[in-house]
C-alpha cells in the first residue's frame, strides 16, 4: 500500500544531507535572513530539532531537551546525530495504528492523533528547508534542494 | 484502505495549495512578478510550475502520456483559475493514492526511468510544500510578508476542518 513511510524516509535523510551542507557555512551564514524581523537561518534550523522534540513529546512523552543554538558549523554537526534520533522516532509509528493522543501543554490538554504527528513533521520540514533554501539563494549562496528531493533520495538509496 | 496519515498529509496539501493560490489572487497584480534570486523565478512563476507538475506527475501515475502544459497568466484572474485548477488536480491525485505499490516506468528529463507509485505520491507532496515556502519567502524579500505558513500546516487544516 502507499504510505507515509517515504515521505518519513526521505526526511531523515535529507535532514542528514541538509544539516551536512552547513558544516562548512562560515559563521556570517547563520545569521543570514529573508528580510528584517523573520528569523535567522541558524534559529530556523535549531527550530527543525526543536520542532521533532515536539513531535517526540507528543508521541513518546519524552520531555525535550536544553539545544544549542545552531550558530556556526560545528554545531550544527553536533545536530547530525539529533535529527537522526528524532526522525528514527517517528519512523516507529509509521507502521502502527492511527491512535488518538492526548497531550499536555501549557495551555491544556491537546487531542491529537498519531498521523497528524506524523504529517505535520513532514510538511514542517520541507516547508522550513524550502525557506532556507531561498534565504541562502537570495543572499547569493547556493543551496540546491533538487538535489535533495524524493526521486534523489530513491535513487541514492538505490531501492527504487 | 488509505494510509490515514497520507490521506490527511495529501487532503491537507490540496487545502494548502488553494489557499495560497487564492492568497496571490488577492494581491496587487505586481506581486505576481516578484522575484529574489533569479529574475524569471517570479511568484508567479512558482505557482505555475507548482500547478504543472500536478497533471504530469498524475499521468505518472496512470501510466498516461504527460499532458501539455499552458501556464495561467500573471493575473488576478489568471490566479483565480490557477487556484481553481490545482484544486481539481489534487482532488483528482486522492483516487490515486489508495492503491498497493507498484512499479511504475515513464519519461523523466528525457531519461526512461522506473520508480514505485509510493515515491511519485511523496514527492509530489515535498515539491509543493518547498515551492509554497519559496513564494511565501519571495514576497517576504520584496516587503510583502503576506503568507503566514504557520496558518497553512496540518494543525491548522485539521482545526479548520473539524
Amino acid at each position: 500500500m502507499i504510505s507515509l513511510e517515504t515521505s518519513l524516509r526521505h526526511l531523515a535523510w535529507s535532514n542528514q544531507k541538509f544539516f551536512t551542507m552547513f558544516i562548512d557555512q562560515p559563521d556570517e551564514i547563520f545569521g543570514l535572513t529573508a528580510a528584517d524581523g523573520e528569523w535567522p537561518i541558524g534559529q530556523l534550523l535549531t527550530h527543525l530539532a526543536g520542532s521533532g522534540e515536539w513531535y517526540r513529546y507528543c508521541l513518546n512523552g519524552a520531555t525535550w531537551t536544553d539545544l544549542k543554538p545552531v550558530v556556526n558549523g560545528s554545531v550544527a554537526k553536533e545536530y547530525l546525530a539529533i535529527m537522526a534520533e528524532l526522525d528514527a522516532v517517528l519512523l516507529e509509528y509509521v507502521t502502527g495504528s492511527d491512535q488518538d493522543l492526548e497531550i499536555e501543554g501549557e495551555n491544556g490538554i491537546i487531542h491529537a492523533t498519531v498521523s497528524l504527528i506524523l504529517s505535520q513533521a513532514v510538511m514542517h520540514a520541507a516547508e522550513h528547508k524550502g525557506q532556507i533554501a531561498a534565504i541562502m539563494k537570495q543572499q547569493g549562496h547556493h543551496i540546491d534542494l533538487d538535489a535533495l528531493d524524493v526521486w534523489s533520495f530513491i535513487h541514492q538509496s538505490k531501492s527504487k | 484502505m488509505t494510509d490515514p496519515a497520507l490521506l490527511r498529509l495529501y487532503k491537507h496539501m490540496a487545502w494548502a495549495n488553494h489557499s495560497v493560490f487564492t492568497q496571490l489572487s488577492e494581491l496587487p497584480e505586481e506581486a505576481l512578478s516578484y522575484s529574489a534570486w533569479n529574475p524569471e523565478w517570479t511568484v508567479g512563476a512558482v505557482a505555475n510550475h507548482i500547478v504543472m507538475s500536478q497533471p504530469r506527475l498524475l499521468a505518472r501515475m496512470k501510466k498516461e502520456a504527460a499532458p501539455y502544459e499552458t501556464p495561467f497568466p500573471l493575473t488576478s484572474e489568471g490566479m483565480k483559475a490557477l487556484a481553481a485548477q490545482s484544486l481539481q488536480n489534487d482532488e483528482a491525485f486522492l483516487n490515486w493514492i489508495d492503491k498497493p505499490e507498484e512499479m511504475l516506468t515513464f519519461v523523466r528529463y528525457g531519461e526512461t526511468v522506473s520508480f514505485l507509485n509510493t515515491t511519485i505520491v511523496a514527492q509530489t507532496i515535498n515539491h509543493g510544500i518547498e515551492h509554497r515556502a519559496q513564494i511565501a519567502d519571495i514576497l517576504a524579500i520584496n516587503k510583502m510578508d503576506v503568507i503566514n505558513l504557520d496558518a497553512l500546516d496540518p494543525i491548522s487544516y485539521e482545526r479548520a476542518h473539524r
